[in-house]
């Protein structure tokens, strides 16, 4: 399983890295909003660990990873739809 | 570890094209942020599918708690206030990986990280581990940089080198002889690191500044990747790691930096 993960993990990096060197300065913000979001994914190995811990401390700190990845998630969502929506008059 | 049937190996697939695409396809940022979360459903849906869950309903819980906190402050805060929104929101992230290696910690047996004969944490298990913390303290602590907007001294972009090279040398330790000792002495001097770096990134913008403790979560997240040998966390936090840090790189480093660097002034 290690080696499918690790030439998953080289390929995101190259195609990440081909994101950044073509964004231009003014595509900052929509970048750092997606970059959010990604690093978001957190949240999926905090459901790993809720759901596969058998101890109640390393259940409790699962839980408490899925909500602030939870909260990540979807703070940076509004934020990300805030971004991209027109000014405010 | 989940078994790889091609149910999941389609799921993972659609997920990782599902990020690619929210990160590279030239589109509305709307429309990106949707592909993204997309990206996360299908991803969260098929960890779910793909483990013996034991707690669904705390699960379920702690989701809905967490996505109803990102909703009040998403909405709640000012839209000149966004900026600094993003940089505690992957704070958290950073948190939640910090939460996720000492979880790990206390219980690798549940998660397949102890070696058969030895009954000792496996090596690449252990490295991975220091790893998640590092990076998650790191963002954790950059993020703290940024929300209290400090003046940035050379003592601090020093700190940050040096503290960055002993946070590599503590996982190696951490790798070699597993103790708590040297796994929490990891996470002090990533705490260190972070400040530093975040703090020398600050002097280009704060947009560089959050472009940089946004790689550091992603390379969080692929460190918990191989932590937990899930694909689309491995595809998220490549993506995540290597751009924001080469983009960190070229607006702190290169000529064309205005735009972002004046943070200020936007949204």
């Amino acid at each position: 399983m290690t080696v499918p993960v690790l030439i998953a993990f080289s390929a995101a990096c190259v195609l990440g890295a081909v994101a950044a060197w073509r964004a231009r300065p003014d595509d900052g913000w929509p970048l750092v909003a997606i970059l959010q979001m990604l690093s978001s994914a957190i949240v999926i190995g905090a459901l790993i660990v809720a759901a596969e811990a058998g101890g109640s401390a390393a259940r409790t700190l699962g839980l408490l990873a899925i909500v602030a990845g939870s909260a990540g998630l979807c703070g940076g969502f509004i934020a990300a739809l805030r971004f991209g929506a027109p000014p405010e008059p | 570890m989940e078994d790889m049937t091609p149910t999941v190996l389609t799921g993972w697939s659609l997920a990782a094209l599902l990020f690619a695409a929210a990160l590279l396809v030239p589109s509305a940022l709307r429309r990106r942020a949707h592909l993204a979360l997309a990206a996360m459903v299908v991803a969260g849906a098929v960890t779910l599918y793909s483990h013996d869950v034991m707690a669904l309903p705390h699960i379920c819980a702690a989701l809905i708690t967490g996505g109803a906190i990102g909703l009040a402050l998403g909405r709640g805060v000012p839209r000149s206030a966004l900026p600094a929104l993003l940089a505690g929101l992957i704070g958290l992230a950073g948190l939640a990986a910090l939460l996720l290696g000492g979880a790990a910690w206390r219980d690798p047996h549940a998660f397949g990280l102890l070696d058969d004969a030895t009954d000792r944490l496996r090596v690449d298990a252990a490295a991975a581990m220091a790893a998640v913390i590092a990076w998650g303290a790191m963002a954790c602590a950059g993020a703290a940089s940024i929300l209290r907007r400090g003046p940035a001294g050379r003592g601090h972009v020093l700190t940050g080198g040096v503290m960055l090279l002993a946070t590599g040398g503590l996982v190696w330790a951490f790798a070699a002889t597993p103790e708590v000792g040297r796994l929490l002495a990891c996470g002090g001097a990533a705490l260190f690191a972070g400040r530093g770096l975040t703090k020398r990134a600050m002097d280009a913008g704060t947009g560089p500044a959050l472009a940089l403790i946004g790689g550091f979560s992603g390379w969080a997240v692929a460190a918990s990747a191989f932590l937990m040998e899930n694909m689309a966390m491995a595809v998220a936090g490549g993506l995540a790691g290597a751009a924001g840090s080469l983009f960190c790189a070229r607006l702190c480093g290169g000529p064309g930096r205005k735009g972002l660097a004046d943070a200020e002034r936007h949204p």
